[in-house]
């Protein structure tokens, strides 16, 4: 996805703008299937092919569109993962029938953080992040973009980025030491099986934590 | 939403964000003109063979000099294509194709269908130049740039047509199509003049 950067400074329409954010979702969910499509070129102009197609067929049928239903970005995402579920079937059929099928699925990369998140884990810091930063985490742990990429789309320098996600992960923290507590008092975080990930080491305040060198790893996967 | 499609509160609140990141803002209200405008760039796009070229090349952030070295053709050459002032031969475009690993794929329906209409659209868009339009744009230039975008191609049938319905074209080309008044006289004419290309 190199030069995602200069697209968004040559075409800024919403209609560029939608088929990229469709596009870096489709192509950060269905990673594991880019063996279907040969290598990564072949499989980057799949993805682009599909968000294309989604969006087009998504506008040609706006009429049906029902904005109290759902989020225009999120249709738009919709139909196109129709369409790539679509052409998976079909690639998948075809490497039965070739019988190759034995390559097949890696398992999906997992995020912890956008696990917990997207999980309704932590759904309590919707209500005291800022718009921003929840701007900031829908472009990053919903669609998949680097930092630097989320700063091109929110028209903001890529510290603010990474200080936006630094405050909203720092807030998630604390929701969710606050949930803990509440509904097992005694129980230390380092004793769940999956702890809730840590702020990037050097911006913690505490970087070994009380989950020691475990979450401090945990904590720079999620942020790289 | 479908069952299938079901996203939890946070996932559905992102999503939300996401709207008002990308487009500025999600009032219903609001969104029916965006929808409009993007339908009308979408449109735009699948009006020609080249605007088409020209959205895929800005989708993957290439300029046209990139585009054209890609592809191993002149710079001109693609410039051509994309301002449809030229076509691609079928050659030209099966080997696009399949550079760009789009054999297969939503876009080359898309392209295949642009391309067999480019002949089509390169006329329509001639009937479009006004006489009076050139006139004000300074006629020679205006004129030689409208008869040039046909290529040469239409060019001998336009003359061919012209010399059997008794007009000199193309010295009063512009006069002739400034005639054409409504939709359907040009529509006939290019029906005409394409009936002739074999």
């Amino acid at each position: 996805m190199e030069g995602v950067l200069r697209m968004l400074l040559i075409s800024d329409t919403d209609l560029h703008k939608a088929r990229r954010v469709v596009m870096h979702r489709l192509h950060h969910e269905n990673k594991r299937w880019s063996f279907l499509f040969g290598g990564q070129e072949d499989f980057y102009q799949w993805v682009m092919s599909v968000a294309n197609e989604g969006v087009a067929i998504a506008l040609d049928d706006s009429e049906n569109f029902d904005p109290t239903r759902g989020d225009l970005i999120h249709w738009f995402y919709l139909k196109a993962r129709k369409v790539a579920f679509r052409e998976i079937r079909q690639e998948m059929r075809f490497r039965k029938s070739q019988k190759s099928v034995a390559e097949a699925t890696l398992p999906p990369e997992e995020d912890v953080f956008a696990h917990f998140l997207l999980s309704d884990e932590l759904v309590d810091i919707l209500t005291e992040i800022t718009e921003e930063q929840k701007q900031a985490l829908a472009l990053v742990y919903l669609i998949g973009f680097n930092h630097a990429q989320a700063a091109q789309i929110l028209k903001k320098q890529r510290n603010a980025i990474d200080a936006l996600i630094f405050r909203a992960k720092k807030k998630s923290r604390e929701v969710y030491c606050r949930k803990m507590a509440g509904s097992v008092p005694s129980r230390p975080l380092s004793t769940t099986k999956r702890g809730l990930p840590q702020p990037r080491s050097s911006l913690s305040s505490d970087p070994e934590g009380p989950n020691g060198r475990e979450t401090q790893q945990l904590g720079e996967a999620i942020d790289g | 939403m479908d069952e299938e499609n079901k996203v939890s509160k946070t996932e559905r609140e992102l999503w939300s964000a996401l709207d008002r990141a990308v487009f500025g803002r999600n009032s219903p209200d609001l969104l029916k003109g965006t929808i409009e405008a993007m339908k009308s760039q979408l449109d735009r796009e699948r009006s020609s063979l080249g605007r088409y070229l020209e959205s895929l090349r800005r989708q993957l952030e290439l300029s046209p000099e990139e585009m054209a070295l890609r592809i191993g053709v002149k710079l001109s050459v693609w410039k051509d294509w994309e301002s449809d002032f030229g076509t691609p031969s079928r050659e030209e475009m099966e080997s696009l194709l399949r550079t760009m690993r789009w054999e297969g794929r939503y876009f080359e329906r898309i392209l295949w269908k642009l391309w067999d209409d480019a002949k089509r659209f390169r006329l329509k868009r001639l009937t479009t130049f006004r006489s009076e339009f050139l006139a004000a744009r300074g006629v020679s230039s205006e004129a030689g740039i409208a008869w040039q975008s046909v290529g040469p191609e239409i060019q001998k049938k336009i003359v061919a047509w012209g010399h059997a319905h008794g007009h000199a074209f193309p010295v009063h080309l512009t006069e002739f199509l400034a005639s054409l008044e409504t939709d359907e006289e040009k529509e006939a004419w290019i029906e005409d003049v394409l009936g002739s290309i074999p």
